[in-house]
């Protein structure tokens, strides 16, 4: 759905992207995340028609915003990482002047505008000036004028800061919901948790270059992201401990393995969900009473600090 | 494309300054506005009908007043509506474009699907729709006026039609201003596009070019109180016009004599396209140039072309010869088409010069799809041969203008000459510097141009006392083009004007043209081969 090649973007200082390729699938959440000034929002600007590349290709739908840019905009529903708002309008007001942007009829204008204010719970300031309200409101709102044209591609700039805790599984379900219809999301963010738990593809950005890119299980293997396995037996037992030992010291998959008290053992797990289930089989066949056994897998932002500390090669 | 109803631009500005509340309350101060001058004419009518009760005599005004109170009462009515069509409009057209812009709204509206000249009339005509709404309120008083008193319903649609254009143009412009400021200190930039906008249409009004005079609201003022039955005579007193042909020029081109409207359609509708495309353009792109290299030439030839309309009617009036000195004052003279091209042509350098990025975008994208060069017309590309095309079209103009006013080919020549030099040595500084390491830094720019513009003619005429021949200060003064432009003007007008004098003049103007084009030229190779010489483009720094 989204396609960039060799994307480079300058500014008239410095150069803010180079040499970016990614590529995000129908029906994709994809995360962009990186520090601040890693070029996130010259991306997403950039895709969205907003920014003139200096070289390099982009292709949403198959069409290049840069020559068609009607086109293209046809698909694209563009966030920034600010509210730009009208002050003297009300809310609803709002969402109408953008609905006709979108080139909806007028007709089907108040039902849309109606059902997406329900849906970002505004309704209750429908009629109230823009300038009356809060910034996370604002910020729904905006969300809100995004969503109301039914966009095929998504490009949200932190569209979680300024949001309540409340506000915030609201966005994810709301989004988790549309991803469900096809559409294509790129999301970009800070708080790496809120990420991790929904988008199925991350691309990780630090000074303007694309460090890792891919759907997270293709980022852990890349970056042998390692698991940490914590076995607890159910009582203290000579015996049965040195069996687990000795089982857990023969696999390929684990390494540095730490016993941090008589009945509990720690080790680094390089494999996946399955050998982790294959190993707990082989401990239960040999009768070893275990208490807790449990994989902990690196979530993004474990990837993320480990990309802050250049651990990524 | 009129369907305002679904111009998002349009709702946006039409909800925001049509709120009930407001609309009463201006309609209800309109309403004060027109019964104040309905009462003053009337009083004042009175008061001249008495006599002279002060016992001042008051000859100039004694014509007017004998005008009845409610031609009066009408031109105000006119005055008071063009006042809230032109300044109040060009203001809210400014504040309210620039408003989008900040704001940050006017990229959504950007990145919509809506067509950008949807946009463009959305953004015009919404920002001034209040005005517009006054505007029309006084029109009916207007016509009620017209057939109450029996006024020529004719004169005031003709006034009517005038100040429509008049208006569209300057909010054009001013809605333009707008989207194209980027400075969050408000106040300063509204003053700073204010300034900008009435000082150009003073300095045109008081222009005997009846293209330049066009371009103001003056013209349809004067032909409403020609219509309604005001004579000549009193305009002149009213503008300090001594000449009756320096009037009648106001309204000619190429020796007729034109309807004022028609003229007006024929110098605005241009203008009005131009600026149109300009919004239109910036919000295609932000970064774009408001006008490409061609319709910059397209411009440039269609106000030489004017111009020259204008002094072959100043021929044929027999108030202008080039060896006259009777009317030749300023900007208010024909003789200035050397000052013209020397002022267009700078101006023109500043919109299509490229900065270094922009160059650099230009060539990587000609590269990437296989051409060598990038097309001159292209925005990215360099200036060289704009300005190449610019000192064409300046020639084929300036050898009609010797034509016209039988100058010799030598004068003719020198005068071109001198006059070129100007712009081509400032397009080629201009672009030396914006391809340089301190694009960003303008003061150094400033600074150059301060040395030799303003420090060498003054060291000049400091040190010109010292030579026995005075020729020698030419040297210095014709770094200028201020003095440059006097020059050019004398070689092609004055007789007396000696080649000696020309001479030291040719050789600066030759050589700093030269050496500056030579400095350009240098910088761009330079850059071109660092990009093409680069086989993975996106990875230059
Ligand atoms: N308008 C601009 N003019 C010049 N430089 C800019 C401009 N906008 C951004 N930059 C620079 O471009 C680089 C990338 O900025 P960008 O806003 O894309 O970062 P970001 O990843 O979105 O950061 P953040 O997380 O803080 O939002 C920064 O070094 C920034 O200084
Ligand atoms: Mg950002």
């Amino acid at each position: 759905m989204i396609k960039v090649n060799s994307l480079r973007v300058d500014y008239e200082e410095l150069t803010a992207v180079r040499d970016l390729s990614f590529e995000v699938k129908e029906g994709q959440i994809y995360g962009l995340v990186g520090p601040n000034g890693a070029g996130k929002t010259t991306t997403i600007k950039a895709l969205a028609g907003l920014l003139e590349p200096t070289y390099g290709e982009i292709l949403i739908n198959n069409i290049d915003p840069e020559t068609h840019p009607r086109e293209a905009q046809k698909y694209i529903g563009y966030m920034p990482d600010f509210a730009p708002v009208y002050n003297n309008l009300t809310a609803w007001e709002y969402l109408d002047v953008f609905a006709a942007a979108y080139l909806i009829e007028k007709k089907e204008r108040p039902a849309k505008i109606k059902y997406w204010i329900d849906k970002v719970k505004l309704s209750e300031k429908a009629k109230v000036y823009i300038r009356e309200l809060s910034r996370g409101m604002k910020q729904r709102l905006v969300l809100a004028k995004t969503l109301l044209p039914n966009p095929k591609v998504l490009l949200l700039d932190e569209p979680a800061s300024g949001l309540d805790p409340i506000a915030r599984k609201d966005l994810r379900d709301i989004l988790k919901e549309i991803s469900q219809d096809g559409k294509t999301i790129i999301i970009s963010s800070h708080i790496l948790s809120e990420l991790s738990d929904f988008c199925n593809a991350v691309g990780i950005m630090e000074k303007g270059k694309m460090v890792v890119s891919g759907s997270l299980q293709e980022i852990r293997s890349r970056i042998k992201s390692k698991g940490l396995m914590i076995v607890r037996l159910a009582e203290h037992n000579e015996d049965q401990s040195l069996k687990l030992f000795n089982i857990l010291n023969n696999s390929t998959q684990i390494s540095g393995l730490q016993k941090i008290s008589d009945i509990e053992i720690r080790a680094s797990f390089l494999g996946d969900a399955k050998e982790a289930a294959w190993l707990l089989a082989q401990l239960v066949k040999q009768n070893i009473l275990i208490a807790e056994f449990n994989v902990k897998q690196d979530n993004v932002e474990d990837i993320f600090f480990k990309i802050g500390a250049h651990e990524v090669s | 494309m009129l369907n305002l109803a679904n111009n998002a631009l349009f709702i946006r500005n039409w909800r925001e300054r049509m709120r009930f509340s407001t609309v009463v309350s201006y309609l209800l101060i309109l309403t004060l506005l027109i019964v104040i001058i309905i009462v003053n004419a009337q009083i004042n009518y009175r008061y001249s009908e008495g006599g002279n009760i002060q016992g001042h005599s008051y000859p100039s005004y004694s014509q007017e007043t004998h005008q009845p109170w409610y031609q009066k009462a009408l031109i105000d009515l006119c005055a008071l509506q063009a006042v809230v069509i032109l300044l109040f409009g060009v203001f809210s057209g400014y504040k309210m474009a620039e408003n989008d812009k900040i704001n940050g709204t006017l990229d959504f509206h950007r990145s919509s699907p809506t067509p950008s000249y949807i946009q463009t009339i959305g953004i015009v005509f919404g920002s001034t729709v209040l005005e517009w709404v006054c505007f029309s309120a006084i029109f009916l008083v207007l016509i009620c006026f017209s057939f109450i008193y029996k006024i020529s319903i004719l004169a005031i649609l003709q006034f009517e039609v005038s100040l429509v254009f008049c208006a569209v143009f300057y909010h054009i412009f001013a809605v333009l201003i707008g989207i194209t400021s980027n400075s969050h200190d408000n106040r300063r930039s509204t003053a700073r596009a204010f300034i900008l906008i009435y000082f150009v249409s003073m300095l045109f009004s008081s222009s005997n070019l009846s293209f330049l005079y066009h371009m103001t609201w003056i013209p349809p003022f004067e032909q409403l109180k020609l219509n309604i039955g005001e004579n000549i005579a009193n305009l002149n007193y009213r503008y300090g016009i001594s000449s009756l042909q320096l009037y009648e020029l106001k309204y000619m081109m190429f020796g007729f004599k034109v309807n004022s409207l028609i003229l007006q359609i024929i110098v605005l509708i241009p203008m009005i396209a131009l600026g149109f495309e300009g919004i239109n353009r910036k919000i295609t792109s932000s970064e774009h140039a408001i006008v490409t290299k061609g319709q910059s030439l397209m411009t440039l030839l269609f106000m030489l072309f004017m111009f020259l309309g204008s002094a072959l009617s100043a021929v044929l009036l027999g108030i202008d010869t080039l060896n006259s000195q009777q009317y030749h004052s300023g900007f208010a003279g024909l003789n200035i088409l050397p000052i013209l091209i020397i002022a267009l042509g700078i101006l023109g350098s500043i919109i299509v010069t490229p900065t270094k990025l922009s160059f650099s975008k230009g060539l990587s994208k000609a590269n990437k799809s296989g051409v060598i060069g990038i097309n001159w017309e292209d925005e990215h590309s360099s200036n060289c041969y704009w300005l190449l095309m610019f000192c064409f079209i300046s020639s084929v103009m300036f050898i009609f203008y010797g034509i016209i006013y039988k100058a010799t080919l030598k004068e003719t020549i020198i005068s071109l000459i001198i006059s070129l030099s100007y712009p081509v040595f400032f397009a080629s500084i201009y672009e030396w510097f914006r391809f340089g390491k301190f694009y960003n830094k303008p003061i150094i720019l400033f600074c150059i141009i301060f040395i030799l513009w303003v420090i060498m003619p003054y060291l000049g005429s400091i040190i010109a006392p010292l030579f026995i021949n005075m020729g020698y200060k030419n040297y210095f003064l014709a770094f200028s083009p201020f003095s440059g432009a006097v020059f050019a003007i004398s070689a092609i007008q004055d007789k007396n004007f000696s080649i000696i004098e020309t001479l030291p003049v040719l050789q600066v103007v030759i050589i700093t043209t030269f050496a500056a084009w030579l400095l350009a030229y240098v910088r761009r190779m330079e850059i071109t081969k660092d990009i093409l010489g680069k086989k993975n483009i996106s990875n230059i720094k």
